[in-house]
């Protein structure tokens, strides 16, 4: 079972034996649900961990608190990621770190560019446990603040923009049997491996 | 105007939607680069072929038109793309874009328009990011 799953799995454990006694803990209440009720308690649980105002909200008048909102909504969803990375290689966690400093660069912030949104950075890391890669993306921003996770290999490409609605908007290309096959679509994170599965997803996701 | 088919199109594309691996090498540009923003009637490129001089010098002269008016971060890009691969491209996807020459004085008057590519067509904006704006230069390293 990949780390990040043992992650997840580390967040159900009870913490102690009152706790787990009490029947109200994390670990309690999530060991019992099944499927899409376990998915939205975790994403709740997530959630929880970010501030409520979501960064990409943010007013930025004026350079001096732009620096600021773009360390905010950084560091608001390093800590998210923190959460459940905990059991993560070390390098994951500070390569994503970096990446997440580097889309908030102030020195290349672009009029009308808004920083990283809680909810896509909460879709992001779903599918990243749902898909379970062994190689992380090269991570990118849309112009609404979503993050865009992109797996390359040659020809072979997968870009997906996880959506504030728990959504992926995807598109790839992959070279099977000599021919180039491409696809689309905007689905439920849910159904991401599910829709890959076809395109052998091991090009992207496996240790080169 | 329209812009002859021999020539290219210069698009500038900001760090966040560079395709890099996970080390942050950069390999490209993403689909996203080339999505128009809510408003835009157009994707807003610069004619590279406006400028006279080799390659070189033509770039330096883009990169001062379009810092004008907007930030170039130092390790964004500009992403040249040749204008009857565009259009051949997007042809074979069923669309027919038009790409002509909308000088914006006095500060770029190179500025151009790729008119009728649509953002939800996610598909041909990932073939055009990954087989035509092949070719691209940092803006730190363009002097």
């Amino acid at each position: 079972m990949s780390t990040l799953s043992n992650a997840c799995l580390d967040l159900l454990q009870p913490i102690n034996a009152e706790e787990q006694a009490s029947g109200g803990d994390f670990a309690s209440n999530v060991t019992h649900l099944w499927g899409p009720q376990k998915d939205t308690y975790i994403r709740e649980e997530l959630k929880k961990l970010i501030p409520s105002k979501s960064p990409a909200s943010f007013d930025i008048p004026d350079t001096e608190s732009l620096s600021e909102c773009l360390f905010d909504a950084s560091a608001s969803v390093k800590i998210a990621l923190s959460r459940v990375s905990m059991h993560m290689e070390r390098s994951w966690r500070d390569t994503l770190f970096h990446q997440i400093d580097l889309l908030h660069d102030v020195d290349e912030w672009e009029e009308g560019d808004k920083p990283i949104n809680k909810d896509s950075f909460s879709a992001f890391i779903k599918g990243i446990i749902l898909i379970n890669p062994k190689r992380l993306p090269g991570l990118g921003l849309s112009s609404n603040g979503n993050i865009i996770a992109a797996w390359t290999n040659g020809s072979n490409r997968l870009t997906a923009e996880f959506l504030p609605n728990i959504h992926v908007k995807w598109v790839l290309s992959r070279c099977i049997n000599g021919e180039t096959e491409r696809a689309s679509g905007i689905i439920p994170i849910a159904r991401l491996p599910e829709c890959l599965a076809p395109y052998k997803p091991e090009i992207w996701f496996q240790q080169s | 105007m329209h812009i002859p088919d021999t020539d290219h199109v210069v698009r500038h594309v900001n760090r966040k939607k560079l395709r890099t691996d996970e080390c942050g090498n950069v390999l490209g540009i993403l689909p996203q680069a080339l999505e128009l923003k809510p408003n835009e009637e157009y994707l807003s490129v610069n004619w590279l072929e406006y400028f006279d001089g080799d390659q070189k010098t033509r770039l330096r002269k883009t990169k001062s038109a379009m810092s004008a008016d907007r930030t170039l971060g130092p390790t964004s890009v500009l992403s040249i793309g040749n204008v009857a691969n565009i259009k051949s491209l997007c042809s074979s996807h069923g669309t027919n874009v038009r790409i002509a020459y909308v000088p914006e004085p006095p500060n770029n008057p190179a500025h151009s328009a790729i008119y009728h590519l649509h953002s939800e067509e996610l598909e041909l904006l990932d073939m055009l990011a990954s087989s035509v704006f092949t070719e691209f230069e940092q803006i730190r390293n363009i002097s």
